[in-house]
C-alpha cells in the first residue's frame, strides 16, 4: 500500500466533505507511527537507556568506595571499565548497532582511565594533556568502526583539547585565533565526512551528523570573523583571518549551489548576515550604526529567503 | 510533490474510503500551489526567527542610544510595527518577501508595544497579562506558522510567569499540568481540529510546535529548582496528577489503535474483539503494566514524564522536530535528575543500576518481537 502524505490528507480535510472519523482513519493509516515504527523506537531507546544507566550506576558505585580501594584496584577497575564493553562488543549475537554502542561506551571510558592514572601517579599534567591523550588513543576505534555518535565524541574532545590548550599553555592566542583553529578543525572534519559519504562505498553518515558538524564549523567561522572585525583597533593583523574563512565560505556556497544543498546555503546566509552586521557596527560605532544594522539584518534575511525559496522550488523537481 | 502525485494520492484515499468525496478542487489546488510556492524548509524558518531577534536587538539598542524614553513613542512604534507585520504576513499579498518582513516587524513590535504600555501596566503582573493578551490577539489574527509558533511560546512564558508569581512552585506545576493536557488534546484530536474550523486548521502546525516547546520550558523550570527558584526541596508530584494518567491514556489509546488496524487487515484480532470492538491482549496489558512501573519513579520527577509525553506524542504524529526536541530534553532532564538527587553515591548507584537492568530486561523480553518488525520499520518517522 502506498503511503499518502500528510499534506494531501490535510488539503482534503479542508476542501472536501471528509468526515472527522474518516480523516482520523486516514491519518492513522498513512501518517501516524505504526507498530513497526514504535518498535524501531523501542529497539533504540531501551538498550541505549539501559546501558547508559547501568554504566553510570557502576561508576557511581566505585566513586562511593573510591578512597577505600587500593591504588592497583582503582587502576584495574578503570581499565576493566574499558575492556569489558570491548569484549562484549565481540559477541556476534548482538546487533551491529549494539556492538558499536558498546565500543562508543568503551571510548568514553578511556578518559576516566587516564584521569585515574594521572591521579594515582600525580603526573602533574594539564587537563589538555588528558584530553589530547584521550583523542589519540581512541583514534583507531573512531576510524575503524566509523560510527556517527563516536565521531561526535571524538570531535567534541578535539575541540575541548584546543580550547584547554589555548587557556593553559598558549598564552599569546587571541580569541579570534582560537575560533579560527576550531573553524579549521571542524571544516576539515565536515569536508572529510561529505567526501567519504560521496566517494567511499559502504559509508553512509546520517544527515543529522553532517548537519551538526557543518553547524559547528560555520558557527566557529562566523564568531571568528565577527571577533576579528570588532577587535580591529587593538589587533589589526587579525583581519587576515577573514580571508581564509570568507574564501572557504564562498567555496562552500559554490559547492552547495552546485550540489543543491539548501541547508548549507541557509547556514552561510545567516553567517554572512551576522558578519556584515558586525562590520556595520564596527564601521561607525554610533547610534545610526545600530539602526543600519537592524535594517541590514531584515533586508538581507528577506533577500536570502527569496533566493533560497527560488532555489528550493527549482531543485524540488530534480 | 507534484500536482499529478497529489491527485493520485487523493484518488487512492477516495478508493480506500469507498465513497466518492465532494472535493472543492480549484480551492484545494490553489492552496496546494500556494503551499509549494511559499512553504520554506525548517532551516529557512529558523533563519527567519534568528534574524528577527538579532534585528530586534539592534533596533532596541538604537532606541536606547538615541535616548528615547517616551512611552507614547514606543506604543506608537510598536502598534505600527505589529499592524504592518500582520499585513505583511499575509501570503496572498507579498508571499515569502512579506513573510520575512512581517516576522521581523512583529518580533520587534511586540516588546516595543509592551514598553509603551508600561505606564498603564506598571507592575510585572500587569505587563505579563498585557503580553499574554497581545499574544492571544496575534494568534487569532495571524495565520503565519512562525508567528503562531512564537505567539504560543510567548503565551506559555507569560502563563508560567503568572502562575509562579501567584502560586509559587505549585503554580509551575499547574502550568505543566495544563500544557500537558492542552498538548495531548491538540495532538490526539488532530482530525477534529482540522475539520472544526479554518481558523484552527490553519494554525494547527505552529501551535503544536509552540505547545511542545512551552511544555518543555515548564518541565525545565521544574527540573532545576535550585538555580531557577532558589527554593528548598518541596513535594514535587503535583504535575504528575495530570502527567501519569495522560501517559497511561495515550499508550492505552495507541494499543487500541493497533488492535483496530490489525482487525482491519484481518490478522491477530481476537474473535470477541471483532464483535465488541478492540480489546487489549494479555501481552498488551503487560505493556501497560510495564509503563506503569516506568512511570511510578517519575511521579516525583514531573520533568521526566512531561518530556516522555512530548516524545510519545511527537513520535506518534510522525513529527521529527518535536521528537528531536523531546530527545534532547529527555537526556538533559535525566542527567539533571540524578545530579540534583539529594542521596549518597551508593543509593544513586543502586537506583541507576537497577533501572538500567530493568530497561535491559525489557529490551531482552521485547527483542524477538522487535526483530520481527525490524524489516518493516522505516526509521524515525515523519513525512
Amino acid at each position: 500500500m502506498t503511503k499518502i502524505t500528510r499534506l494531501s490528507i490535510k488539503l482534503l480535510a479542508r476542501h472536501s466533505d471528509l468526515k472527522p472519523e474518516e480523516l482520523d482513519e486516514a491519518l492513522d493509516t498513512h501518517v501516524y507511527a505504526d507498530a513497526g515504527r514504535w518498535f524501531w523506537l523501542l529497539r533504540l531507546l531501551l538498550p541505549a537507556i539501559g546501558i547508559g544507566f547501568l554504566a553510570c550506576g557502576i561508576l557511581f558505585f566505585f566513586a562511593y568506595n573510591w578512597s577505600e580501594i587500593p591504588k592497583f584496584g582503582q587502576l584495574g577497575i578503570a581499565a576493566g571499565a574499558v575492556i569489558i564493553p570491548c569484549v562484549l562488543s565481540l559477541i556476534p549475537s548482538f546487533t551491529e548497532l549494539i556492538r558499536k554502542l558498546l565500543l562508543t561506551a568503551a571510548a568514553f571510558l578511556v578518559g576516566p582511565l587516564f584521569g585515574v592514572f594521572g591521579q594515582i601517579y600525580q603526573t602533574g599534567a594539564n587537563a589538555y594533556d588528558l584530553f589530547l591523550a584521550w583523542c589519540i588513543f581512541i583514534l583507531v576505534w573512531v576510524l575503524a568502526i566509523n560510527f556517527a555518535p563516536l565521531w561526535v565524541l571524538f570531535l567534541t574532545l578535539v575541540n575541548t583539547t584546543i580550547v584547554l590548550y589555548s587557556e593553559q599553555v598558549a598564552s599569546g592566542w587571541s580569541y579570534t585565533m582560537l575560533m579560527f583553529l576550531l573553524f579549521i578543525v571542524n571544516s576539515v572534519a565536515v569536508a572529510g565526512f561529505v567526501l567519504a559519504d560521496a566517494r567511499m562505498s559502504g559509508v553512509d553518515y546520517p544527515d543529522w551528523f553532517k548537519k551538526t558538524t557543518a553547524l559547528a564549523a560555520v558557527a566557529a567561522g562566523t564568531v571568528c570573523c565577527c571577533s576579528a572585525v570588532l577587535d580591529l583597533d587593538d589587533k589589526p593583523a587579525q583581519v587576515f583571518y577573514l580571508v581564509p574563512v570568507l574564501a572557504l565560505f564562498a567555496a562552500v556556497a559554490w559547492a552547495a549551489k552546485r550540489y543543491k544543498n539548501l541547508y548549507h546555503l541557509t547556514l552561510l546566509a545567516l553567517a554572512c548576515i551576522a558578519i556584515v552586521a558586525s562590520i556595520i557596527i564596527r564601521a561607525g560605532f554610533s547610534t545610526a550604526a545600530f539602526l543600519f544594522a537592524a535594517i541590514w539584518v531584515v533586508g538581507a534575511t528577506t533577500g536570502s529567503l527569496i533566493v533560497l525559496n527560488n532555489l528550493r522550488k527549482v531543485w524540488r523537481h530534480d | 510533490m507534484t500536482e499529478k502525485k497529489l491527485l493520485e494520492e487523493l484518488d487512492q484515499l477516495e478508493r480506500e474510503l469507498g465513497r466518492p468525496l465532494q472535493i472543492d478542487q480549484p480551492a484545494l489546488l490553489h492552496e496546494f500551489h500556494d503551499d509549494q510556492e511559499h512553504e520554506g524548509t525548517l532551516g529557512m524558518k529558523v533563519l527567519s526567527i534568528v534574524s528577527a531577534f538579532i534585528a530586534t536587538g539592534f533596533f532596541i539598542g538604537f532606541t536606547f542610544l538615541i535616548g528615547l524614553n517616551s512611552t507614547l513613542a514606543f506604543a506608537v512604534m510598536g502598534t505600527i510595527m505589529l499592524g504592518a507585520g500582520c499585513v505583511f504576513c499575509r501570503r496572498d499579498l507579498l508571499g515569502i518577501l512579506g513573510e520575512a518582513f512581517g516576522v521581523a516587524l512583529m518580533v520587534c513590535g511586540f516588546p516595543l508595544f509592551l514598553a509603551g504600555m508600561s505606564d498603564v501596566t506598571n507592575t510585572e503582573t500587569g505587563m505579563a497579562l498585557a503580553a499574554l493578551a497581545l499574544a492571544v490577539l496575534i494568534l487569532v489574527i495571524t495565520e503565519n506558522k512562525i508567528i503562531t509558533f512564537l505567539a504560543t511560546v510567548t503565551m506559555g512564558g507569560c502563563m508560567l510567569f503568572l502562575a509562579h508569581d501567584d502560586y509559587g512552585r505549585f503554580g509551575a506545576h499547574l502550568y505543566v499540568g495544563f500544557f500537558a493536557i492542552a498538548l495531548t488534546l491538540w495532538v490526539q484530536s488532530e482530525a477534529l481540529l482540522l475539520k472544526s474550523s479554518g481558523l484552527l486548521a490553519r494554525r494547527y502546525d505552529g501551535v503544536r510546535t509552540g505547545l511542545i516547546l512551552a511544555l518543555l520550558i515548564g518541565a525545565g523550570y521544574l527540573s532545576d529548582f535550585r538555580f531557577w527558584m532558589d527554593l528548598p526541596r518541596l513535594p514535587n508530584w503535583y504535575a504528575s496528577v495530570a502527567l501519569v494518567p495522560l501517559l497511561f491514556w495515550l499508550v492505552y489509546d495507541l494499543l487500541k489503535r493497533f488492535n483496530h488496524s490489525q482487525g482491519r487487515v484481518g490478522t491477530e484480532m481476537p474473535a470477541t474483539a471483532k464483535a465488541t470492538g478492540p480489546v487489549l491482549s494479555p501481552l498488551q496489558r503487560l505493556y501497560l503494566a510495564g509503563l506503569l512501573a516506568l512511570l511510578i519513579p517519575t511521579i516525583f520527577a514531573p520533568a521526566l514524564s512531561a518530556t516522555l509525553l512530548c516524545l510519545l506524542l511527537a513520535w506518534k504524529a510522525g513529527y521529527r522536530t518535536g521528537t528531536a526536541l523531546a530527545v534532547i530534553a529527555l537526556i538533559y532532564f535525566i542527567s539533571r535528575y540524578y545530579y540534583d538527587m539529594n542521596l549518597s553515591l551508593l543509593t544513586k548507584s543502586i537506583i541507576l543500576s537497577t533501572s538500567g537492568g530493568l530497561f535491559l530486561a525489557a529490551w531482552a523480553l521485547l527483542r524477538k518481537k522487535i526483530s520481527s518488525h525490524e524489516t518493516t520499520a522505516p526509521g524515525p518517522g515523519g513525512r
